[in-house]
This record gives C-alpha cells, structure tokens and sequence, in this order.
C-alpha cells in the first residue's frame, strides 16, 4: 500500500513525470541507435561531404555528381570530424539530443493550447514514444534535425502568440532560418507566419469594423496590428540577414541559397 | 494516391495515434478558435499542400518527408483521449463491474506505449556483409578499388572500408563487356583491385566458361545472407590482357 501512496505522489507531481517521460525518449532512442548497423545511402553523401569539407576546406564541399544540399548537418558533421569525432557518431549523437526536444516542445504546446496539464503530459509520451520519430532521430539524416527544430519553431510562436512578446517571434524566427538550413523545406515556416500575419490583420479588422461604438476594443486592435507588425519586421529581418550572411560565406561554391537568388533576381533586370 | 494516403495513415500517424486523432473529431468542441489555433490550422494546410506538390512531382517518394506532420497529428488526437477512456470504461464496466475511469486510462496508456515502442524497436534489416568486407579490404592494402556491380552498397563498402570505388552495370548473359571496361581503367599494377558481385561463385564463372575465356579473379569469401550471395574477388594483376587475347 505504501508503494502504491509513493506512485500516487509521483503521478501528482507533473515535472517529474514529464522528466521520466523525456528520460523514456532517449532511452528509446539510445536502444534504437545501438540497433542500427547500417545508414542510408543518402548519409554517405554527408558523410563524405563533411571529410572534405575538414580536409580541403568549404570549397571542396560539393563534389562532381553530389547532390547540393543546405550546408547545416555537413558543417556540424565537419566540426565534429575536427575533433576527431566519426561523421556517423555526430549524426547520431545530434539526432538523439535534438529528438528529446520534441516531448518537451510538445508538452509546453498543449498545455498552451487547451490548458490542461493532463493532456500535455499525454502529449510528451506521445512525443517520446512515436515509432516514425523514434527512428527518424538516429538515422543521421537531415530530417533528423529538421523536425525537432520546426518542433521549437512551433513552441516558439505559440508562446509568442500567448504572450504577445516580440522576442519570441525572433527566438521562431532564429529557428525557422536553422531549419532553412538543413532542408530547402525549411521556408515553409516563414510563408506559414506570413498567411497568419495576414489572417490575423483581417480578422481584427473585421471585429474593428463592427464594434465601432465600443472605444476600448478599438484600442486594443490598434495596439494588436501595431503588435503584428513589430513582429513581422523582427521574424522577416532576422531570417533575410542571417540568410544574406550564410550565401555571401558561401558564395564561392555551388551551394544557392533560394532566397538570395530571390533577391538578387528581383534586384537586377534582365 | 494510395500510397500517400497509406504512409499518411501507417508512418506520419500510427494507427494508435489515428484512432485517437478519430475520438478528437467527436470531441471537437474542446478546440479553442483563437489565433493559436489558425496558426496550426495554416501550417496544416501549408505543410500539407507542400508535401503533395513533391509527391506529384517526385518519382521516388520517401516516407520521412511527410514526419513533419505528425507534430500537428500529435497536439490535436490528444483531445480524443477523454472520449476515448470514457467509451472504454462504459463499454467494460457492464462486464466487469470494478473497472472505473483511471483503470480505463493506465489500459490506454500502456497499449498505446507497448504498440508504439514495439514498432518503434522492430529489428531493422540487417546487412552484416557490408562490415565484414570492409575489414577485410581495410586489412590489405589502403590504396585499393573496389569495383561493385551495385551502386547502393559500394558506397557504403567504401567508405568504411576508406577506398574508392568503380560502379559497373551488372553482366548480362551476352557478354561481360561492363565488367572489362571497368578493369581495364585501372592502369596502374600496383593498385590492388577487388570485385564484388551478386552472384554466387558457380553462376558467375559459367560466364567466362561458355565463352572459353579463362577466368581472371581470385575468390577470397563468398557471403550468404537471406535471399542474396555475394563474392568477393580479387583481380589479379597477371591475368590482365586476358580479355584481349
């Protein structure tokens, strides 16, 4: 019985759960990563990408016949080989410690979002447990990354949205402009903040527009639109300065960065 | 179409996950419609309409790409979970009279637990060949060339073995007009060479034997695994007009 008051205490306390649950998610991916004996074929790509890029420098990154591919999970692959650390060890390792993001990430979106800790929790075992995630993040792709950083991004923005700050919209934009890097998917993020800037401006037009007797709601959607648009400014400078940044240290292979050829092709007439 | 909507269904969503996401549907008064809420609904949609746009596009379609929304399939089936555990304790508890709302939700928990932990460790395929002759390339000489009658494979051999490699399309019964090629490139005699092939030995000499040519490569190992045999040669430096001649 005394067991059972113990297990009782244990379930009544949330944080411990929730770091029991996040200790299960990288146990599962830890069991996973010592089953794997062999990787994709698309993983020899980076893996050989990152020796040259140790060995020969950034230039020598994209060999003839390789695909072109955004230059994150190369460079830290890179890093890692500097310290004499296997290109497959550092896939793997980053898959594992990003993965165990995602229950977290989970967790703190639901309880955002229906406001019941319960179910948050329900969510996190869910984020832990899931056979497609599970495997996904000792794969030593770049999707291995990629999914734990959109799972940041969405923490992000629905923290920013929850508590209307401006910093957070640059903590969503930060990631979004990461993921960019390790897939060309990665804009996606952006494009989905811009619908919903949009949406939101419409919709607090429309509720501007029918309540034009009450004077405080007036106020409160003017202080809104004035609130979206700082953000819009923040999430857009920081994910086309950063993404300058990388095409210009990159400019001399043959990596394009689609967003500076955006740029650069509306910029310059034909 | 099949396909995708079958990858949606068993990898993007596991069907435990799918069955919740169900119960949510019944459940859809409990979802706020604020602007967290249309921000999710956009990247639904956005995320959605991206991956279809590839799956008509791309020939070869991969499985991962569609991972992204089982983020958004997980926040929102966490709401069928309620209905769910209600339905069940109301359905058990006319047999058996002791089972009450807890009991049904440590029952849900742990089915959906085992079944998602025991997909996610299934033994995944093995291919123990490709250490083995690594190390044993590695062992001889490190300035070797492997060549490979299968792309896929070679470039995980070679790199774990630190070689390169030279990729051949396999023989056909006609003649071995690729594999001749493919030696007669590597001019230099010091160069160790090594060929591998997807054939057991027998099958693959009787291509040399019918057309009275003798046979230019030594064995060192023949693999077996499930379904497959693979040789591995080594090409020795004497016989190397023998094409020719």
């Amino acid at each position: 019985m005394r067991l059972i008051q113990i297990l009782k205490n244990i379930a009544s306390k949330k944080a411990v759960l929730l770091i029991f649950i996040i200790l299960l998610g990288i146990m599962l991916r830890v069991i996973r990563a010592l089953e794997m004996n062999r990787y994709d074929v698309d993983c020899y790509l980076y893996f050989n990408m990152a020796i040259n890029w140790a060995k020969y420098g950034v230039d020598y990154m994209y060999t003839a016949g390789s695909n072109i591919i955004p230059p994150l999970l190369p460079f830290l692959m890179c890093l890692g080989y500097k310290f004499g650390i296997q290109p497959e060890i550092t896939g793997t390792f980053l898959g594992i410690l990003l993965g165990s993001l995602i229950p977290l990430c989970m967790f703190y979106i639901v309880n955002i979002l229906f406001k019941k800790p319960d179910l948050a929790l329900l969510a996190a075992f869910l984020g832990a447990v899931h056979p497609s995630l599970v495997r996904i993040s000792v794969r030593c792709l770049r999707d291995s990354l990629y999914i734990p950083l959109v799972a940041v991004a969405l923490l992000c923005a629905v923290a920013a949205i929850n508590h209307k700050s401006v910093f957070k919209w640059c903590l969503f934009s930060l990631t979004a402009t990461l993921a960019s890097f390790t897939r060309y998917e990665g804009p996606e993020l952006i494009l989905i903040f811009l619908i919903w800037f949009f949406v939101e401006i419409i919709i607090n037009l429309i509720s501007k527009f029918k309540n034009l007797s009450t004077t405080n709601r007036q106020l409160s959607t003017v202080a809104n639109i004035k609130y979206y648009c700082y953000s819009l400014f923040t999430v857009l400078i920081i994910f086309s300065a950063l993404n300058l940044c990388m095409s210009y240290s990159l400019s001399q292979t043959k990596y394009i960065n689609p967003f500076y050829q955006m740029i650069r092709s509306s910029i310059t007439p034909d | 179409m099949f396909n995708f909507l079958n990858i949606i269904f068993l990898d993007s969503a596991f069907p435990a996950v799918f069955v919740l996401i169900l119960f949510a549907l019944l459940n859809y008064k409990q979802i706020p419609l604020n602007s967290i809420f249309r921000f999710f609904l956009i990247f639904f949609i956005i995320t959605l309409l991206f991956r279809v746009a590839f799956y008509i596009q791309e020939t070869k379609y991969n499985a991962r790409y569609l991972y992204t929304l089982t983020l958004f399939f997980i926040i929102f089936s966490v709401l069928g979970f309620p209905k769910l555990t209600e339905f069940l304790q109301k359905y058990i508890s006319k047999k058996i009279s002791t089972f009450t709302g807890t009991h049904a939700k440590i029952f849900l928990v742990l089915i959906i637990g085992i079944s998602c932990i025991g997909k996610a460790l299934s033994q995944p395929d093995y291919k123990s060949y490709i250490k083995e002759i690594a190390q044993i390339i590695k062992k001889s000489d490190k300035k070797a060339v492997l060549i490979f009658d299968k792309t896929k494979d070679s470039k995980r051999i070679a790199y774990h073995a630190e070689i390169e490699y030279l990729p051949f399309e396999s023989i056909s019964d006609k003649d071995f007009k690729n594999l001749e090629h493919a030696l007669n490139t590597i001019e230099s005699k010091k160069i160790k060479t090594f060929v591998l092939v997807e054939q057991p030995d027998k099958d693959f000499r009787l291509f040399f034997e019918k057309k009275n040519v003798r046979f230019p490569l030594k064995l060192i190992k023949e693999f077996k695994e499930k379904h497959t045999c693979f040789s591995l040669y080594e090409y020795d430096v004497n016989y190397r007009n023998v094409f020719t001649n």
